[in-house]
């Protein structure tokens, strides 16, 4: 169970530690998320910013102090509250953004917190069960090895793109001046 | 002290997320402000009607097309500036399974002189006729072959799309194109 235990925890702190960081980064659009969901004011004020750092911090915890409970009751109220904006956003008819993981993905609120619920409630079972016990110092290798990790990740989607935007840089000499010689040939004029 | 190395080191790497975050963003925008400007690398279909599943020789082209499981002719002009660069990108080396049927105006062979093309696998097409017959309006274009037949056309705004075409076609299936049957305009 112990075996389980470790990586359950460790994917679990990398999801809300993508999560969090997304949120701060873009953190103006996850306000806008929490106004389209109606939100009184002043609660979507605290929130905006209470949900990015609970979830910076319930990571961290997670990995730094993972006999504490407080970190997996922590996970477990998240999970509660994105199940409950999921069901917010259908009722809203399901077209409210996301921005769960910031602005690189394209989902809505909706079925997807939803289902997601249950695999945080059994990752929250496994680790109470069996609590995994490691130095504070070995926590804060094990973080630093996640944030790395996540940095990596990032870094393949960010070569994905640039690669992309570098064959659209190499085809826009010749894709610029397409148009002009091309209605020149209809009309018979050469360019 | 490992400690806090160890918490530094998460820190940066945090800081590196979110400036790559903040690359992807970038990347999107330009992609964004590309097709809003119109400067877009995608090919557009073309309708070339009833030629759709006639014999490519019917049109013109060489009759070798007609027994081919899988080909690619592109129609270009020298009066098409966009032509001329994707020409010039081949360096004078046709891949397998690509035919050239070159639009050209009063100096024909100074043209396939210019850009070093393979005369036995380029066809001239002086007067426009193969082009006018097949329908195609804008060019560059691509008219592709399956199993003898003409099957659709497409615009090709740059080289890139040009290889892409190739690639879709298995280049197992393609094969070299033999010109001497070929219907010229002009005679090479």
């Amino acid at each position: 169970m112990q075996s389980v235990a470790e990586p359950v925890g460790f994917g679990a702190a990398g999801i809300l530690l993508w999560a969090g960081l997304e949120k701060v980064r873009v953190n103006s659009a996850f306000a806008r998320t929490l106004d389209d969901l109606h939100f009184p004011r002043h609660f979507s004020e605290l929130t905006r910013f209470a949900v990015p750092v609970s979830e910076i911090l319930v990571a961290s915890a997670l990995l730094l102090v993972p006999s504490a409970a407080w970190p997996r009751y922590g996970m477990l109220a998240l999970a509660v509250a994105f199940a409950v904006a999921g069901a917010l956003g259908l009722r809203s008819g399901g077209a409210i953004s996301c921005t769960c993981f910031g602005l690189t993905g394209r989902s809505v609120l909706g079925w997807r917190q939803l289902i997601a619920l249950p695999g945080w409630a059994l990752a929250f079972i496994v680790l109470e069960r069996q609590t995994p016990v490691w130095s504070l110092q070995d926590g804060s290798g094990r973080l630093a090895a996640l944030a790395m990790i996540l940095a990596a990740t990032r870094g393949l989607f960010v070569a994905r793109a640039a690669m992309s935007a570098r064959g659209d840089r190499r085809a826009l000499n010749e894709a610029a001046v397409q148009i002009p010689p091309m209605v020149a040939l209809i009309e018979g004029q050469a360019p | 002290m490992t400690l806090t190395l160890a918490l530094l080191v998460a820190c940066l790497a945090a800081l590196v997320f979110l400036l790559l975050g903040a690359q992807i963003e970038l990347h999107r925008d330009v992609a964004q402000l590309r097709e809003y400007g119109g400067l877009i690398d995608r090919p557009s279909p073309l309708d070339i009607g009833v030629a759709s599943g006639a014999a490519p020789s019917v049109y013109g082209l060489p009759g070798s097309l007609d027994s081919a499981r899988s080909a690619v002719v592109l129609f270009v002009s020298d009066k098409c500036a966009t032509c001329r660069s994707i020409v010039a990108n081949l360096n004078g080396i046709l891949p397998p399974g690509l035919t050239i049927v070159l639009g050209v105006g009063d100096d024909p062979d100074g043209v396939t002189l210019q850009y070093g093309l393979d005369r036995e696998r380029t066809v001239l097409d002086v007067q426009g006729g193969i082009t006018e017959r097949l329908g195609l309006r804008v060019l560059p274009a691509a008219v592709i072959v399956g199993d003898g037949c003409l099957l659709r056309a497409t615009t090709v705004p740059s080289s890139r799309q040009l290889y892409m075409l190739l690639e879709s076609a298995t280049p197992s299936d393609r094969e070299p194109i033999d010109l001497s049957s070929a219907t010229k305009e002009r005679s090479l």
